[in-house]
C-alpha cells in the first residue's frame, strides 16, 4: 500500500462547504476518477483518507493536502482527478509516499484575512497581542473597484498559526476584527505550512 | 458565486446557495423556453426530491428548453436579501426571474404553502395570479395539486399527476404560443386543453395524468451531486411507482396507482450510469412498497454480484418486514441499526378498519428478528384520531409497547405518534380529524399507561397536524388566510422551530373563519373542494371503501386478490 499525497486548492463557491462536506466531496471525486484507490471494509466502504486540520467555513485553501491510500502507484492521478472535480477544487500536484504522516508533516497554516472596515491599526495590534498572537503582517490599500464593484480601503492581515494547543483559532481572529465595528469581509484563506 | 461573499459568510448554511454542483447544467439562454424550477423548502429538502430532479433533467435534455433552480431561502437569508435589496437568483446562472418564461413550483406538502409566497415575493412578482399580467407563467406540480384550492389564487396553471409527459406538452404549447401571440389568455386556453392540466377560471375539471410505462420515460442518469449535506444524499433509482395495498388513510397509495414497475434491466442500466456519472457510494432503490416489486430476487442478485463488490452500499426503503429476513439485509449489504415499522393502530380491529394488514404476530416476528440479529432498536409509527377509534384502541398502543418491552428488555423501543389527517382522494377523505386538545388527551393516556419508562415516545405538535388538516381539505377561501399569515411572518411551517400557530390562529379570527369546521366529518353528498380533480379512482369506490372500513372489512392487494374496480386501470 502506498499513499497519494494530493496538493490541491479549495476556492470559489466551495469555500462555504464544511469539512464533513469536503470529505464527502473527495469520496465522490475518487470514485469518479476511476483510479483503483483502496477502500475500507464493511457495509459503508470508504476511501482511506487522511485530511489536514479542517478549514473553517468561508476560508479558501490555497495549499491544502490530502493523503489517499491505494495498492500501488498509479500514473496520471492528477489529470484523472482534475477531470472529475467540481468547480472549486483543483489539484496542483500529486506525489507518492510510503507512510501517511500528514499530522506530523503539517505544522500550521498561514492565514490571511481581508476586509473593509473602520478598524485602526493600533487597536488591532493590541487585540491580537492579547489573543496571544506574536507575528502578523498588516497592510491596507485601496480596493480594486472593478473587481468588487465598490470602492474603499482593503485591510489585509496575515498570521501564521501553528497547530498546537493554545493557538488561537482563525474564527477568533474574525470575531476580534468584527468586534471593532461593521466590516465587509472580502476574502479569507490559508496556506498550509509544512515542516522543514 | 451569485451572492456577495460577505452576505453568504454571515448566514446559516451558506453552502445551500452556492450551486456549482458536479453535473450542473448551464445552457445558453438564446432561443430557448426558459423555466425556473422552484422548490418551496430548503435546498437540503428540495435536492432530496426525486420528482424535482426528474423534471430538471427532462427540461434540460431538450434542445429548445432549459431549467434552473430556486429554493426557499432560510429566514436569515431572506432577511439579508431584503436588507440589501437583492432578489432571488437561480443557482445555475445567477439570473433573476425576469429572464425566464415559466416559474414552475414543485409542491409535495401543504405546509410548504407559505414558502411559495416567499419565493414569489423575493422574485419581485405579485402574489396573486390575477395581478400578474405578463410572463413568467407560474405553474405548479407535485402531490398538492390534486387538491389545489387553497393556492389557486397564487398559481396560473396546475399539473396533476405524473409530470414526465405533460412537461413536454407544456413546453411545446408554450413554444407554439410564443411564435404566434402575446396574449397570456391564449396561452392559458391552449394549456387547458392538455390532459393533466388545470387552469383556474378556464378548466372545469382535470384528469390526473398517468404515465403508462415508466420504463419508457426519461430518468436522470447524471443527476446533480450536491456540495453540501442534503436529507437523502445518495444515488436514487425509482424501481416502482404506485402501491395497491389499499391502506385507507394513504394519499400516496391512491394518488399514484396503478402500480408500474421498472424492469430489472432498466434498473441495472440506470444504476450503472448514475453511479459512474456521480461517484456516489450509496444507492437507494425507491418505491412505495419495495416488497411488492415482482423481481426482488433479481434485484438482490444484482446488488450482491455487482454493487457490493464495487464498494457501493445499498438501501431499500419501504420494505415490508414480514417478507424479509436478516440474511436479506446482509446480502444487500445494508447496515441495520434496527428496523422501522408502521402498525399505525394499536388493535387488530382498528388496523382492519384502516386496512393496514399487519398482525400482532408480524410485529413480534420483526422484533424477534431485530433481537436475533443483534440489532439495537425498533421504531414504531402510530396514528391517533383514526376513524372509529375508542379508548380501547389507544390503550392498545400502550399494551402493545408494554408487551414488546416485557419480552425484549434489551431492545431500544422508539415510538412516534402523530395525529391522523384525512387526506383528499382517499377513502377517509370524509372522516373527521381530532382537535389538538383531543390529541393531547390521547397522548397523555398512552404515556400514563406505559409501564416501562425507557420506551421513547415522541410526537409532533398536534397544531402542525391541525394546520395540515385545514390546508388539505380547505377551499379557495384559505388563500386570504395564507397571505395574511405570511405577511405576519409565517415561514417553513413544516419545521418545528419555525412553526407559529398563533399567527395562523389570529388570521382565522380576523377573517371570521372557524377553522374547526375543517375538521368535521363529511357525508357523501357534501361537495368536496377537490371534486373537480379526477384522480383516476372513482368517488363511489372511495365511499364503498370508507363504509367497508368503518365495519372493519379487510381488502387484500388487488394485484393478488383480484380487481375491486377502483377505476384507475
Amino acid at each position: 500500500m502506498v499513499f497519494a499525497r494530493v496538493e490541491y486548492k479549495k476556492y470559489g463557491p466551495l469555500v462555504f462547504i464544511s469539512h464533513l462536506d469536503l470529505i464527502r466531496c473527495w469520496d465522490r471525486i475518487t470514485r469518479r476518477s476511476g483510479i483503483p484507490f483502496s477502500f475500507t471494509e464493511g457495509f459503508h466502504p470508504r476511501p482511506r483518507f487522511s485530511f489536514a486540520p479542517p478549514l473553517p467555513v468561508g476560508f479558501e485553501g490555497e495549499r491544502e493536502l490530502l493523503d489517499i491510500a491505494l495498492e500501488s502507484p498509479y500514473s496520471s492521478i492528477k489529470e484523472a482527478i482534475n477531470k472529475v472535480v467540481p468547480y472549486g477544487i483543483y489539484v496542483n500536484n500529486v506525489y507518492f509516499i510510503e507512510h501517511s504522516d500528514l499530522g506530523d508533516s503539517i505544522i500550521g497554516g498561514l492565514y490571511n484575512f481581508q476586509w473593509m472596515g473602520m478598524v485602526k491599526e493600533e487597536d488591532l495590534g493590541e487585540g491580537l497581542k492579547s489573543s496571544g498572537i506574536k507575528d502578523w503582517i498588516y497592510s491596507s490599500e485601496p480596493l480594486n473597484q472593478d473587481l468588487y464593484g465598490f470602492s474603499g480601503t482593503k485591510n489585509s492581515l496575515s498570521i501564521p498559526i501553528l497547530f498546537v494547543k493554545g493557538s488561537p483559532s482563525p474564527k477568533r481572529i474574525v470575531e476580534l476584527i468584527d468586534g471593532f465595528g461593521e466590516n465587509i469581509w472580502l476574502k479569507l484563506s490559508r496556506s498550509l505550512l509544512l515542516e522543514k | 458565486m451569485n451572492y456577495p461573499f460577505d452576505l453568504l459568510y454571515r448566514i446559516r448554511k451558506p453552502a445551500s446557495y452556492i450551486g456549482n454542483e458536479y453535473n450542473i447544467i448551464r445552457k445558453d439562454f438564446k432561443d430557448k423556453i426558459k423555466i425556473a424550477l422552484a422548490f418551496p423548502d430548503t435546498y437540503e429538502v428540495g435536492m432530496s426530491n426525486l420528482g424535482f430532479s426528474i423534471i430538471y433533467s427532462i427540461i434540460n435534455s431538450r434542445e429548445d428548453s432549459l431549467a434552473e433552480r430556486i429554493f426557499a431561502p432560510w429566514v436569515d437569508m431572506e432577511e439579508a436579501l431584503r436588507k440589501r435589496r437583492i432578489p432571488l437568483l437561480t443557482l445555475e446562472s445567477g439570473k433573476t426571474i425576469s429572464d425566464f418564461d415559466i416559474l414552475a413550483f414543485s409542491i409535495p406538502y401543504e405546509l410548504n404553502y407559505s414558502n411559495i409566497l416567499t419565493i414569489l415575493d423575493l422574485c419581485g412578482l405579485p402574489l396573486l395570479s390575477s395581478e400578474r399580467e405578463g410572463l413568467p407563467l407560474v405553474i405548479a406540480g407535485g402531490t398538492c395539486t390534486s387538491h389545489p384550492s387553497p393556492i389557486i389564487p397564487f398559481i396560473d396553471c396546475f399539473i396533476v399527476g405524473d409530470g414526465e409527459e405533460v412537461i413536454n406538452g407544456i413546453i411545446d404549447a408554450f413554444k407554439e404560443w410564443k411564435n404566434n401571440s402575446e396574449q397570456k389568455g391564449e396561452l392559458l386556453e391552449s394549456l387547458s386543453g392538455i390532459e393533466g392540466i388545470y387552469v383556474p377560471g378556464i378548466s372545469r375539471y382535470v384528469k390526473r395524468r398517468i404515465v403508462e410505462d415508466i420504463n419508457t420515460v426519461q430518468y436522470p442518469t447524471s443527476p446533480l451531486v450536491p456540495n453540501t449535506e442534503i436529507v437523502h444524499d445518495r444515488a436514487v433509482v425509482e424501481i416502482m411507482r404506485g402501491c395497491t395495498r389499499g391502506c385507507r388513510f394513504c394519499e400516496a397509495g391512491f394518488l399514484y396507482r396503478p402500480v408500474r414497475e421498472r424492469s430489472i434491466e432498466n434498473i441495472k442500466r440506470l444504476s450503472e450510469e448514475i453511479l459512474r456519472s456521480t461517484g456516489y457510494g450509496e444507492i437507494g432503490f425507491l418505491s412505495l412498497s419495495a416488497s411488492d416489486y415482482s423481481n426482488l430476487e433479481g434485484l438482490t442478485r444484482y446488488i450482491e454480484e455487482s454493487l457490493v463488490p464495487s464498494h457501493i452500499s445499498v438501501s431499500i426503503p419501504s420494505l415490508r418486514i414480514d417478507t424479509v429476513s436478516g440474511d436479506f439485509y446482509k446480502a444487500i449489504g445494508e447496515i441495520k441499526r434496527g428496523l422501522t415499522f408502521a402498525p399505525e393502530a394499536g388493535t387488530q380491529r382498528l388496523r382492519d378498519v384502516i386496512n393496514k394488514n399487519i398482525t400482532e404476530d408480524d410485529i413480534f416476528k420483526t422484533v424477534e428478528l431485530v433481537s436475533r440479529e443483534g440489532w439495537k432498536a425498533v421504531k414504531l409509527y402510530f396514528m391517533i384520531g383514526l376513524p372509529t377509534e375508542t379508548e380501547e384502541d389507544i390503550l392498545g398502543i400502550a399494551d402493545l409497547l408494554n408487551n414488546i418491552k416485557k419480552m425484549y428488555k434489551k431492545i431500544e423501543l422508539n415510538v412516534s405518534v402523530s395525529v391522523f389527517v384525512p387526506k383528499p382522494h382517499t377513502p377517509f377523505q370524509w372522516a373527521g380529524q381530532i382537535t389538538p386538545e383531543e390529541a393531547k388527551k390521547k397522548i397523555t393516556l398512552i404515556r400514563k399507561n406505559l409501564v416501562r419508562r425507557d420506551i421513547n415516545m415522541s410526537w409532533h405538535d398536534p397544531r402542525v397536524s391541525l394546520l395540515e388538516g385545514i390546508l388539505s381539505r380547505g377551499g379557495a377561501e384559505l388563500g386570504d388566510i395564507i397571505i395574511k399569515s405570511w405577511r405576519k411572518g409565517v415561514r417553513f411551517d413544516a419545521w418545528t422551530d419555525q412553526f407559529n400557530w398563533d399567527i395562523w390562529d389570529s388570521s382565522f379570527i380576523e377573517e371570521g373563519i372557524d377553522f374547526i369546521g375543517y375538521l368535521k366529518e363529511k357525508t357523501f353528498l357534501d361537495p368536496l373542494p377537490w371534486d373537480f380533480v379526477d384522480a383516476g379512482v372513482r368517488k363511489e369506490f372511495l365511499w364503498d371503501e370508507y363504509i367497508s372500513g368503518l365495519s372493519g372489512v379487510r381488502r387484500e392487494d388487488c394485484r393478488k386478490a383480484g380487481c375491486y374496480n377502483c377505476g384507475v386501470c
